[in-house]
């Protein structure tokens, strides 16, 4: 079979450990060809074992602005192509050509990268436990309130749900936060570092995730409402 | 000298970049030439160096130039700026070998 589909399983957990999983199909001969959903399902092609390398990049730059367009025109000069992107998250590949595919070799650019990504996916992680400490009040009002049983069921696996996914992201946080540390640390503390860091250096992915909580506040309000009422 | 006063000392990567643009060149030069001088030991992933390379436009040390004609690959070169701190910079080095070399006695 010259092409097969398989699912992400770090899509939106864990970067660092997708980007491991695609070099390592690559070296199988495998090239990662098309995605869908975010990146959640991806298609691969037959290639010769390590004929592509891979990176995941969280940008900080809208897709169409001027910055990203000469990012990507720069990029293309090493021959390195952005062949896909979603809410801020781009997925890089270059032909193998013995020297190591490299983004970030300084402290600070390293820095500002794992800040980046620490920043997304601490929102992520904050917006888990709030959800779960609605679901938790919520269930605690409808058991002792005499609420409707539908509800306590939805507010409770709800809440169970966010947990998990919250204490999950808690733990590639605490990765990054390592990493970040032991970065800032390295660095001295002159006055052309902290020029580095005022740099805006936020992910578009931030307002995806801004957006998408507004949607889901209201919709969980609506359906709380119904089931409550 | 007085360009160092309060600046402090360049990164490794930042006086590569400032020496390989003497004369113009592409991105992907910048990085090729920052590993021969260095003997591969400088290597310049390509996200430092775009950001090197906005913040050295930023400061001014650094131009835009266009590009060969039939190419679209932007060029930059140092500005008189960007080599009055170069020369400030390579002072400050010769001075840390002449003290190393002094004390050390080689």
């Amino acid at each position: 079979m010259d092409k097969n589909l398989k699912y992400s399983t770090n899509w939106y957990v864990n970067p660092e450990k997708e980007e491991v999983w695609l070099n390592r199909k690559s070296q199988q001969g495998w090239a990662l060809e098309r995605m869908w959903l975010g990146g959640l399902v991806c298609r691969f092609r037959h290639c010769s074992p390590g004929e592509y390398e891979y990176k995941i990049e969280f940008s900080q730059y809208q897709k169409r602005s001027q910055q990203w367009q000469d990012y990507q025109a720069f990029l293309s000069e090493m021959e390195i192509q952005c062949f896909y992107r979603c809410m801020g998250i781009e997925y890089l590949r270059k032909k193998a050509d013995g020297i190591p595919f490299q983004l970030y070799t300084d402290h600070i650019s390293n820095l500002l990268h794992y800040q980046r990504k620490a920043r997304v996916f601490t929102f992520i992680f904050i917006e888990m436990i709030l959800v779960f400490l609605l679901c938790l009040v919520a269930a605690i009002l409808l058991l002792f309130g005499g609420g409707n049983r539908i509800a306590l069921l939805w507010s409770t696996c709800t809440g169970l749900v966010s947990l998990c996914c919250g204490l999950w992201y808690l733990q590639v946080l605490i990765f990054y936060w390592k990493k970040i540390t032991i970065l800032r640390k390295s660095l001295d503390n002159s006055k052309e570092v902290l020029e580095e860091q005022d740099k805006p250096n936020r992910s578009p992915f931030l307002w995806f995730c801004v957006l998408a909580n507004v949607i889901g506040a209201i919709s969980g309000a609506l359906v709380f409402g119904f089931f409550f009422w | 000298m007085s360009e160092s006063i309060g600046r402090g000392a360049l990164t490794e990567a930042v006086y590569y970049i400032l020496l390989s643009l003497v004369t113009p060149l592409h991105g992907y030069g910048i990085m090729q030439k920052a590993s021969e001088m260095s003997h591969g030991r400088v290597v310049l992933g390509a996200g430092t160096l775009y950001g090197a390379i906005n913040t050295l436009l930023e400061k001014k040390w650094i131009q835009a130039v266009p590009g060969k004609e039939g190419t679209r690959k932007k060029e930059y070169v140092l500005t008189d700026q960007g080599y009055r701190v170069l020369k400030g910079e390579l002072e400050r080095l010769r001075e840390l070998l002449e003290n190393g070399e002094k004390v050390l006695g080689e």
